[in-house]
């Protein structure tokens, strides 16, 4: 009878520990199957994250300033370098632009000049270009004059049916400086009465200087951010969790990492705030398909080109390189 | 009579038996199940852990700047216990950092931020947030980084094994 009491205990406490057992490694799978399920949405999720950065970009206000570096200039001149195209137009009220480089003395230089045709010249003058857009090269010192009779060399004058031209190579004459550049002036040389001559694009190409690309001359108005992917971020996880990193190209070898911090209009400096563009669903929420504009405010740094990196509260990081950034 | 007396002796010992078994298996049962748990419990932690190194920028020679976020779905503890290396791709440099907090850690340490790198990271690093740490190389060949032309991974490992690195360059 003992036997059979001892071994019926023996054997319940076994099946318990069997049960105990059980429980433990159904407890265990239940953690692990809970993990995995939140890793797999943490995956999923990321992997449905995209987002396409862009920019809107406007002139560097040092590329918009007219400089007169002679007193009896009657225009500033704005600056151009070798083989970035300026753009401008000849109306009643701007009869006349001018236009300043630097380049070594010497320098093989030519110009080309196209004549654009279309607003404001009026409608009955636009089928033959009954206009004219001149291009006069003064070199230095000499004024910028919208008189008669103030030519310079090479020149040309784009007349009716006349659309294009390129200058004969030239050299240049002269130790150019910021304070006494090398300069040219687009009018009209021989119409004497406002008009509306219309637009034009001048390039300037000197030998042995090299070309510059717009992004030396621009800077970044806004970045656009727009969300590609599938996935919804909240506006507590944007003001929270999202990530802006910008890195400035000092120069050649050297770079600053600044890290601008979420803040509100008016932005200080070093401090970021963003609106969604096109937020009619879900207010607040940056959607599938909405675009973000990010403004950041880098007042105060070097105004050079560099990359900015978005890291979005999911972790999904994103870089694009850009120009320099506007002053505020 | 004796049979009497015989029964009860084999209840009593079998009884004793039985306590004897019981006594000596249910708190090895308990502790096999606790670590059956706790084991697993382990593994969906770091199966849970998860992170990003976004950026990692050498300020200087001797002064490199990372920012991690948390991306997985637990927030990470004792980050003081995180390991964290600089080596060069090129294999000539290999850099152990410690926590900057024992007195006996003064040269090739690392200290950890809040975002804004000012604030110190003290407890949980929750689900999302970033950190900065911040690495202060000693200023000996062997330590400090070359500039451009040596390329460099920095590794980060949590306390529970978790690891990711990213490369960077001084002065790009």
């Amino acid at each position: 009878m003992g036997t059979s009491i001892s071994a019926l205990l023996i054997i319940s406490v076994l099946l318990t520990a069997v049960v105990v057992m059980f429980k433990a490694n159904q407890i265990g799978a239940e953690l692990l199957a809970v993990a995995n399920k939140n890793a797999a949405e943490t995956i999923a999720d990321r992997v449905n994250t995209k987002i396409e950065i862009s920019s809107s970009q406007e002139f560097k206000a040092s590329y918009d300033q007219m400089t007169k570096h002679n007193a009896n200039d009657v225009e500033g001149c704005k600056r151009i370098y070798s083989g970035l195209s300026r753009q401008g137009t000849l109306t009643v009220t701007n009869e006349i632009d001018c236009y300043w480089f630097l380049a070594p003395a010497n320098a093989t230089t030519r110009f080309a000049l196209n004549k654009i045709i279309a607003s404001p010249v009026e409608t009955n003058k636009r089928a033959n270009a009954e206009t004219q857009v001149s291009l006069d090269y003064l070199g230095m010192g000499e004024e910028i004059s919208n008189a008669p009779n103030t030519y310079g060399d090479p020149y040309t004058d784009l007349n009716q049916n006349e659309y294009h031209w390129t200058s004969n190579d030239f050299s240049l004459t002269g130790i150019a400086t910021e304070a006494d550049p090398y300069r040219f002036k687009i009018w009209s040389a021989t119409i004497h009465q406002a008009r509306n001559e219309g637009g034009y694009q001048v390039l300037l190409d000197i030998d042995g200087v090299d070309s510059q690309d717009l992004s030396s001359v621009a800077c970044v108005k806004d970045f656009k951010i727009k969300n590609t992917g599938g996935t919804a971020f909240t506006e507590a996880q944007i003001q929270d969790k999202l990530d802006i990193f910008v890195i400035l190209n000092t120069d050649a070898n050297s770079t600053v990492m600044k890290i601008p911090v979420k803040g509100n209009l008016p932005l200080q400096p070093n401090q970021w705030t963003y609106s969604i563009t096109d937020d009619i669903y879900q207010s607040g929420i940056f959607n599938p398909g909405e675009t973000i504009s990010l403004n950041i405010n880098a007042n105060g740094e070097p105004s050079v080109e560099g990359t900015l990196i978005v890291t979005l509260p999911n972790g999904v990081v994103t870089s694009y390189s850009f120009p320099s950034i506007c002053t505020i | 009579m004796d049979k009497v007396i015989v029964t009860a002796l084999l209840v009593i010992a079998g009884v004793t038996a039985a306590g004897l078994v019981m006594t000596t298996l249910t708190p090895i049962i308990g502790s096999s199940s606790q670590s059956v748990v706790e084991s697993q419990k382990d593994l969906s932690q770091r199966i849970q852990t998860d992170f990003d190194i976004t950026a990692v920028h050498a300020d200087s020679s001797t002064s490199v700047r990372a920012w991690i976020k948390n991306v997985g779905g637990a927030n990470i503890s004792f980050l003081e216990q995180s390991d964290v290396f600089v080596s060069s791709t090129d294999k000539t440099q290999f850099v152990f950092l410690c926590f900057e907090d024992p007195a006996n850690c003064t040269e090739n340490k690392w200290s950890a931020f809040k975002k804004d790198g000012t604030t110190k990271k003290t407890g949980y690093w929750t689900e999302g947030e970033t950190i900065q740490l911040t690495l202060s190389l000693k200023d000996d060949a062997a330590s400090k980084l070359v500039q451009s032309t040596k390329t460099y991974n920095f590794e980060f490992a949590t306390s529970n094994g978790i690891k990711s690195a990213h490369q960077f360059k001084f002065g790009q």
